[in-house]
């Protein structure tokens, strides 16, 4: 190496410099020992860096920063435990195709392999959930590393890249290396593959669409609403579809699945084709895999090869890039009798909200939540019941107004993504709905809130229990209620307010619309405390292991 | 049904690549029952694999190729038998 050239950055440098240039604007994580020389470069970089309070928060947060803005989501933290704590959130943005990168500090080289003073091997732990990683092992690559870790992140299937640097790597002095590499562009669809598709599609007298979240990570929500509107073929969303839709367009019939619409389950099952564009045959959507649409053809459109065939034999596969495809596909049909029975299938299923008793009704509260708040509000929830019923009972104009953990199932997911989306979306009202199990998986992240006066909505829908677990025990497990309850929490309200968090709590009816008004009108952040039955259930509901068509509906005694 | 089948793929020598790779046939439901990895040249391996399974192999196969390691699946067979991926072998 000539010494003309510029060897004044160090790796560090050289990664804050990668960052800026990737055009990254804010970033989660947490210090320590092995990553202090980035913390040290962090000092006077354009970055704005967030200080959550465990790594897993900042690991959400950026899926949550991601999943609202499309933008690669950038997460930081130390090795050994830092290291350890980020796993679940890009356990999260695996599942859920989110692009992120991952920057975690590593023991000095000489020293890997040694069991060295918080050395884990976060490259090994971390294996299979990611799209791909990287140990820098020499300053002078980062930079051309950097780029390849954004544009793995997001091409194709996004997914998360975790980046390992050994802090004498980060250290060290070194020139630049440049790259070029950019994100690979989808390929056209293949044409005898559109004509294939298109002659099924002529040929079915049952069609349905099933639109899953791929939609959202391809930017093809104008073209699905386009080919709906085109061919006005009933249409199913799968829980991370949802906002692709109109909910209120009659042809609409729901989410499919476990706790879907059971006019959307129905249309599928009595289905003659399915088009499923950026779904992936889930379990929770399809219940009982071999019932699952037993008459149907499928034309599947997707951008990952390996979901073709995966769990249901594709007659067309349409890869590459869905826009093309979608707009390929969308010519009129003449199905009439179907839309009929669609329709009316959808007026059979209607939710209903006038429940018995004088307890808050959850599902009627996320209704007005949702029409209150209006359809550009970001609702980022967490798991269980009240994630089921928010997916039921709000409503969503685009994918990236509902951030839900619906691969991993994370709880403690609603918190740090809600930041994250509050964060890359400043003009938008984020709520975050959570229960009382899921809400202290990251309680700690309030005090993030209150740290840089970032303004979420929080309500707390309270059921003194783990909800849906205890759901399932009594249905499914003879009513023997095993470590679910959870009469004992803290005073939500006290809780926030240690936080610095304004709240309030409410337990009956009367008190749900003035509490939601003030929560939504008021500035900043805030809670919403808010107790109910802790023996309501979701409904309906797919048993585990059958079919979409033996869905239950509550019994009405 | 279990049966064996034969894989040979072309790999970057980067880090992690054999354990990425083996990972991934394991996970996806294949029993690696024997395997032979040979150094071409600086830059890749070729490896061969015996698996067990009762998946098709097809679909571990593009498990495989989508790891960013994978030169290549060296195949004796046409890659895409499969009548709706036939257009883009
Ligand atoms: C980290 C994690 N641990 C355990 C589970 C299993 N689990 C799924 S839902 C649930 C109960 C959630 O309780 P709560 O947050 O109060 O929501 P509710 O169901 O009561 O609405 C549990 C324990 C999970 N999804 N994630």
């Amino acid at each position: 190496m000539s010494d003309t050239t510029d060897m004044s950055k160090t790796g560090a440098e050289w990664l804050i410099h990668a960052l800026e240039r990737e055009g990254v604007d804010t970033l989660f994580g947490y210090p320590g020992g092995a990553i202090m020389p980035v913390y040290d470069a962090l000092v006077g970089s354009s970055l704005k860096h967030i200080l959550v309070r465990h790594e897993q928060g900042a690991a959400l947060a950026a899926v949550g920063y991601a999943r609202a803005s499309g933008k690669v989501g950038v997460c930081m933290a130390t090795s050994g435990p830092g290291a350890t704590n980020l796993v679940t959130g890009i356990a999260d943005a695996f599942m859920d195709s989110v692009p992120m990168v991952a920057i975690t500090g590593q023991v000095p080289s000489h020293l890997m392999g040694t069991d060295a003073f918080q050395e884990v091997d976060v490259f090994g732990i971390t294996l299979p959930i990611v799209k791909h990683s990287f140990i820098v092992r020499r300053a002078e690559d980062i930079c051309a590393i950097v780029r390849e870790a954004f544009a793995i992140a997001l091409e194709g299937r996004p997914g998360p890249v975790l980046i390992d640097l050994p802090k004498d790597v980060a250290n060290a002095r070194a020139v630049e290396k440049p790259s070029t590499r950019e994100a690979k562009r989808p390929l056209p669809p293949k044409l005898d593959a559109i004509q294939k598709a298109r002659s099924l599609i002529r040929e079915s007298k049952r069609p349905v669409l099933y639109i899953g979240g791929g939609v959202g990570m391809a930017n093809a929500e104008v073209a699905v609403k386009r080919l709906f509107d085109q061919t006005r073929i009933p249409a199913v969303c799968t829980l991370k579809g949802l906002g692709s839709m109109d909910p209120n367009d009659r042809l609409y019939m729901g989410m499919l699945g476990m706790h879907g619409n059971p006019a959307a389950n129905f249309a599928v099952q009595e289905a003659d084709l399915l088009i499923v564009i950026g779904a992936r045959f889930d379990d929770r959507a399809t219940g009982k895999l071999d019932t699952f649409a037993p008459r149907a053809k499928v034309i599947h459109l997707d951008a990952d090869t390996a979901e073709i065939d995966k769990l249901r034999y594709a007659d067309v596969a349409l890869l590459g890039d869905l826009n093309k495809s979608l707009d390929a596909l969308a010519e009129p049909t003449t199905i009439a009798d179907w839309q009929t029975r669609c329709q009316w299938l959808k007026t059979q299923h209607q939710w209903r909200y006038d429940a018995p008793g004088e307890d808050i009704y959850a599902p009627l509260l996320l209704k007005q939540l949702s029409e209150l708040g209006g359809p550009d509000m970001i609702v980022s929830c967490d798991v269980g019941q009240h994630q089921m019923w928010v997916a039921q009972h709000c409503s969503f104009s685009h994918i990236a107004n509902h951030l839900t953990s619906g691969g991993l199932g994370t709880m403690g997911f609603g918190l740090p993504a809600a930041i994250g989306a509050k964060l890359a979306r400043p003009q938008a009202t984020v709520a975050c709905v959570s229960g009382d199990g899921s809400i202290m998986m990251n309680i700690q992240e309030l005090a993030t809130l209150h740290r840089y006066g970032i303004a979420v909505k929080i309500i707390v829908l309270d059921n003194a229990g783990l909800g849906m677990v205890r759901q399932w025990q009594e249905l499914f497990f003879n009513q023997r209620f095993s470590e679910v309850d959870l009469s004992d929490n803290p005073d939500f309200a006290v809780l926030a307010r240690a936080f610095r968090i304004p709240a309030r709590t409410i337990e009956r009816r009367d008190e749900v619309l003035p509490a939601l008004t003030e929560l939504l009108n008021s500035e900043g952040s805030r809670l919403l405390h808010v107790r109910i039955d802790a023996k309501s259930n979701v409904w309906p509901l797919v048993p585990p292991g059958k079919s979409n068509a033996d869905m239950i509906e509550e019994k009405t005694s | 049904m279990m049966r064996e089948q034969h894989m040979r793929v072309l790999l970057r020598r980067s880090e992690g690549a054999l354990l990425r790779l083996i990972g991934t046939v394991q996970r996806r439901g294949f029993e690696v029952t024997d395997i032979a990895t040979h150094a071409q040249d600086q830059d890749s391996w070729l490896v061969m694999l015996k698996v067990e399974s009762a998946r098709e192999l097809r679909l571990l196969e593009r498990q495989v190729e989508k790891l960013y390691d994978v030169i290549e699946l060296i195949e004796e067979a046409p890659r895409f038998e499969h009548p709706a991926l036939a257009a883009y072998a």
